[in-house]
């Protein structure tokens, strides 16, 4: 039994590994792709908006629809993604900085000083559609943008054009954006560019065969000034949520395990005996069965195989298929499979070699702690200002605390003036302001708030959970305290 | 001079122990006696201490006024065998609140080894003896009122367990208000002789000849593969059991000192263990704060189920238990982690909220004080014991029984037909139930 | 010039929970030395100094002198019936219930002697007897009775009964 749990422990990791990178590339092969129940939804064409947080996977959907290789898996495999047969997918914007595709931040900033937002995205939508005659010359963007702002009606005629071609092909045209947190350097500059970039993708609905799917950031669909255009309500009711369920992640680590190179075939062959059903990997890569896809006590029982039934010597601290998901969630109850994934590659190596069971409790502790940094590390590049307010507050609270005694500290150590000083500098750090920024402390608390880190409870005091209690240097207040 | 009271008493002499200049502080105790008075105790012979220590400890002591039990500094020499005294097992280290000082600034807490000589609730500090004798798991059932469906409960989960084939030993300790019988046998199956009359007889040596004839099998096992056995509190048409309630708490003379209740309630536990050799144990425990419900929950339970309804007089009762073990540290991290919080009677309009609520409460009222302090930057090991507020397995983590109007007057010997339970809504009701008493059972020591 | 100080109040010589004690420390001396004759007659003081000072606890007033007093209040004639020896005094104490005012307590704590009526063969006179009339065997049971007297005296003390 040993060397099939030697086999499996490193089926975890390579299982975990694969998720580092957001785009999916050659190496992360076609089979690891699991496509959760909420993210079909989110596939479909007719999702315009799609909000996910930090991890949930948007620019991984991002770069897999646009890979054909991976997208004919999933067109094949999760037929409930509903992923038409003919379908054409270009990049709108995202991270890979390729002007061809979009205009880059640098034109971009240059472009909005002349140009109105939702001309510059009808550009970037003209240009993928292929719009015909003089358009077509065009070979940059400023000049295809003066084509667009010159010839507004022209625009109209021209989009139906291209929406016959396709329709006469019998094809569809998805275009995709990501990161749009990229758009500019400060949240100043991002707002009308978001704005006018929802905006532009309702219009494109009118179509009957080109649709936008806009990967965005919670924190940026609650900000008002994006959100204030009329019908944003159309985009948001029909808005689908990259959510992963605690059955989610374990069906997608079960994917991946089932396909891992190494330690694959003994995990299937654990995974079939459970489910009752056939070993067989007759097709080029393995599905995850739907028994254990969706059934959490199914789930656990497998898992209990890797991981043991115990968070310790019984099971009064815990079990760990769902300790391990408690201890990464956020505090709207969410877990980014980036977390959930660092935290297993870090339990497998931390278990010893040994050891009879491919992850042992204590590695899981250990593995999510380190997520736990890896988390708080990710949150901190995207909005530098967290570790600016929550610095000086490490090493001094326990939570449960008062929302007066972060006040306190915040004011001894004027916290909010210097970070108003530092907003003020040019800078690349310095890119995004918390957003409710104006309306002092307890906008720095809402913003903190809608970025999973902190609850708010019963208007007075502040719960954090564990994923980032530790990482940021809090305590957790209880009844007994430590021996002196 | 200010009046002193009781609670005035404990923080003083704790206070004065903190003088900085009061010699051997690791020698210096407290008694405090059945009236609530106290006395500093010596754990050496009293010419070992430096006689300005004496003095001052004398003079603390006098400034307790009606809360001194006597001028008397004890000592070693106070007692013919002061190494049982000072080494009793009734010790604890006790947290003792120092109040506020006048400008309402927190005095902090003491720590003193207390003993806390008492009449009653002594055994809510007692762990069980011998924790290393194996036993079938022992599940105990308590709420702080009655009328919460705790042996409604107690019925199903008996029943549903003999239904998954094991064999159910029933214990009723709620003396003063015997339930089992008629609840799970006709009156007239019951067996001849009850709990009651063992600890009679028992304290007159009949003990041995009472057992075989106090425990009868309930009807309901008969549809099961299981079994289930009940060992009420009376046996049936007792004539006088007023007269032998009365008598029944008496503290027995024993062979090496008096038996307490709590010792000789384990004890006929374990004769019936003996006896009917069960899979699971499961034991209707005496309501409210009360000796007896201390001896079933801290000295014998296994996992004992404490219900609760989602008023502030639950909440209230129960900080007032937890804090009392959150005094003493050793006797908390002992008690907690056989505990299970059970929402009786949650109504099903409205449900989501108010189980948040109750969750969230009852995930508070560990946390402040069971749990343990997670330091700063520090998360819950191996060592520290502080569950994650979603932590499904948690002690403060409720189960769910539902109110169901059905099982208000419930008789389980009723057919469905004529008024029973479906087996639908039993599992309705106390289906969470079931599963995490099934999983207790399996999580022992996995 | 200050006044002369107060002579200090006359402290009563009997205190019956400290001589039990003493007994039983010289008693245990005797018994290893095998002194058995006259560790036995302290065994039995040690039991009569105990009960003594329980009844005390329990109620009854002692004298100016600290002890059981000579009589009564409610009959000046008679003899006060805990004013005796072993192995009176304990009958005397199981046939009147009325002799002790808190006899619930009184109960209770003798119950933690459940060897009290060992010394049914012990007397006072034994002092004045030749070694060989003693019936020495018993000494093994009033030295138990006399462990459970001090044990008893010392859960009293802790209880803040004594």
């Amino acid at each position: 039994m040993s060397s099939e749990t030697k086999l499996i422990r490193q089926g975890i990791q390579e299982a975990a590994s694969a998720l580092d990178q957001t785009q999916v590339s050659a190496r992360q092969p076609p089979s690891f792709t699991y496509v959760p129940p909420a993210h079909a939804r989110a596939l479909d064409p007719e999702a315009t908006l799609i909000e996910g947080m930090r991890g949930a996977g948007k620019s991984f959907w991002w770069s897999l629809l646009a890979s054909n290789e991976h997208r004919e898996f999933v067109q094949k495999n999760f037929t409930e993604a509903r992923l038409p047969a003919r379908i054409v997918v270009r990049q709108g914007f995202g991270t890979a900085f390729s002007n061809q595709n979009y205009p880059d931040p640098e034109t971009l900033a240059q472009l909005v000083q002349a140009f109105k937002p939702r001309i510059i995205w009808r550009a970037v939508i003209a240009t993928h559609a292929r719009f015909e005659g003089s358009f077509a010359q065009l070979t940059d963007w400023p000049q295809r943008v003066q084509w667009i702002a010159s010839n507004p009606e022209q625009f109209s005629v021209a989009l139906a054009a291209a929406d016959a071609r396709f329709e006469q092909t019998g094809s569809t045209l998805l275009l995709l954006f990501d990161a749009l947190d990229r758009l500019a350097d400060d949240w100043q500059h991002i707002r009308p560019l978001a704005k006018g970039l929802l905006q532009v993708a309702l219009e494109v609905r009118s179509t009957k065969r080109m649709r936008c799917k806009v990967y965005v950031r919670p924190d940026m669909l609650r900000d008002e000034e994006i959100a204030s255009f009329p019908d944003f309500s159309k985009l948001e009711a029909g808005k689908a949520i990259l959510t992963w369920r605690r059955a989610d992640l374990y069906a997608l680590l079960f994917q991946r395990l089932g396909n891992a190179s190494q330690g694959g075939a003994p995990f299937r062959t654990l995974a079939h005996a459970l489910a009752g059903i056939p070993n067989d990997l007759a097709s080029s890569a393995w599905k995850v069965p739907q028994q254990l896809r969706t059934d959490e006590a199914m789930q656990e029982k497998l898992f209990e195989m890797l991981a043991g039934k115990a968070m310790g010597a019984n099971t009064k601290r815990g079990k760990p298929y769902t300790w391990l998901v408690n201890h990464l969630q956020d505090s709207m109850d969410q877990v980014s499979p980036r977390s959930f994934f660092a935290a297993l590659r870090a339990a497998a190596v931390e278990t010893p070699a040994d050891d009879l069971l491919p992850l042992n409790y204590r590695g899981i502790q250990v593995g999510v702690q380190q997520a736990s940094q890896i988390r708080v590390k990710e949150i901190i590049e995207d909005y530098p200002w967290v570790k600016w307010v929550m610095e000086p507050l490490r090493g001094n609270l326990t939570v449960p605390c008062g929302i007066l005694d972060i006040e306190k500290i915040w004011k001894d150590e004027q916290t909010v003036s210097q970070l108003e000083g530092r907003l003020s500098k040019q800078g690349d750090a310095v890119k995004l302001p918390p957003q409710n920024l104006d309306f002092g402390t307890s906008g720095i608390l809402a913003d903190l708030e809608s970025l999973g880190i902190l609850e708010r409870i019963d208007g007075k005091r502040i719960q954090m959970p564990d994923v980032y209690r530790v990482a940021f240097g809090f305590g957790r207040r209880g009844g007994v305290k430590p021996l002196k | 001079m200010a009046t002193i009271y009781f609670n005035d008493a404990l923080r003083l002499a704790a206070t004065s122990l903190l003088d900085a200049g009061l010699p051997h502080k690791s020698k210096v105790r407290l008694i405090r006696d059945v009236y609530g008075r106290l006395r500093f105790a010596l754990d050496c012979p009293l010419a070992d201490y430096p006689l300005a220590g004496l003095t001052q400890l004398q003079q603390a002591q006098a400034a307790l006024g009606p809360y001194a039990t006597s001028a008397e500094v004890l000592s070693h020499d106070s007692f013919s065998d002061p190494k049982a005294v000072f080494g009793s097992t009734d010790w604890h280290r006790t947290l003792v609140a120092l109040g506020a000082d006048e400008d309402g600034a927190p005095l902090g807490i003491a720590e003193v080894q207390l003993l806390d000589r008492q009449i009653t609730g002594q055994d809510w500090l007692r762990p069980p003896l011998e924790c290393g004798a194996a036993h079938p798991h022992r599940f105990v059932f308590f709420g702080l009122k009655g009328g919460v469906g705790r042996s409604t409960a107690l019925c199903m989960t008996a029943w549903e367990l003999a239904k998954r084939g094991l064999r159910v030993l029933l214990i009723d300790f709620d003396l003063e208000s015997p339930g089992l019988l008629g609840l799970l046998l006709p009156t007239h199956k019951g067996a001849e002789f009850g709990v009651v009359d063992w600890l009679l007889e028992d304290a007159v040596g009949q003990g041995e000849a009472i057992l075989p004839r106090m425990v009868a099998a309930s009807p309901l096992s008969e549809t099961t593969v299981g079994a289930i056995r009940v060992a009420a509190a009376m046996g049936r048409g007792d004539p006088d059991y007023l007269a032998k309630l009365s008598r029944a708490y008496a503290d027995v003379p024993g062979v090496g000192g008096p038996l307490r209740m709590g010792t000789r309630m384990r004890t006929m536990v374990e004769r019936l263990e003996a006896q009917e050799k069960p899979d699971v144990v499961l034991i209707d425990s005496r309501a409210g704060l009360h000796d007896l419900a201390a001896v079933s929950i801290t000295g014998l339970a296994d996992t004992a189920l404490l219900f609760a309804t989602g008023g502030a007089q639950s909440w209230i009762g129960y900080r007032q238990l937890f804090s009392y073990w959150q005094h003493r540290p050793d006797v908390a991290q002992h008690v907690r982690e056989r505990l299970l919080i059970v929402r009786a009677l949650t109504p099903k309009s409205d449900r989501e909220a108010i189980v948040r609520t109750f969750q969230r409460n009852a995930y508070e009222l560990f946390s402040e004080t069971l749990y343990d302090e997670l330091p700063v930057g520090q998360a819950a090991a191996d060592v520290l014991f502080h569950p994650g507020e979603k932590d499904e397995s948690a002690p403060h983590f409720p189960i769910l029984v539902d109110w169901d109007a059905r099982f208000q007057e419930f008789d389980p010997m009723l057919r469905p037909e004529g008024g029973g339970a479906t087996q639908a809504q039993i599992d309705g009701a106390f289906g969470q139930l079931i599963e995490r008493l099934l999983s207790r059972l399996e999580g022992d020591d996995a | 010039m200050s006044a002369a100080p107060l002579a200090p109040a006359p402290v009563p010589p009997i205190a019956y929970e400290p001589a039990a004690r003493r007994h039983m420390t010289d008693a245990e001396v005797l018994f290893a030395a095998k002194r058995l004759a006259n560790a036995g007659q302290l065994y039995g003081f040690v039991a009569e100094c105990g009960v003594k000072a329980l009844v005390i606890a329990c109620g009854v007033k002692p004298d100016a002198q600290g002890g059981i007093p000579r009589s009564r209040p409610e009959s000046h004639k008679d003899k006060h019936p805990l004013r005796v020896h072993l192995p009176t005094l304990m009958s005397n104490i199981s046939a009147d219930s009325q002799l002790i005012p808190d006899g619930i307590q009184a109960t209770r704590y003798l119950a933690l002697v459940p060897s009290r009526n060992n010394f049914h063969d012990w007397l006072i006179d034994h002092r004045y007897w030749r070694e060989d009339s003693l019936p020495i065997t018993s000494i093994h049971q009033w030295r138990a009775a006399a462990r459970e007297i001090n044990a008893m005296l010392d859960q009293a003390k802790q209880d803040g009964v004594l």
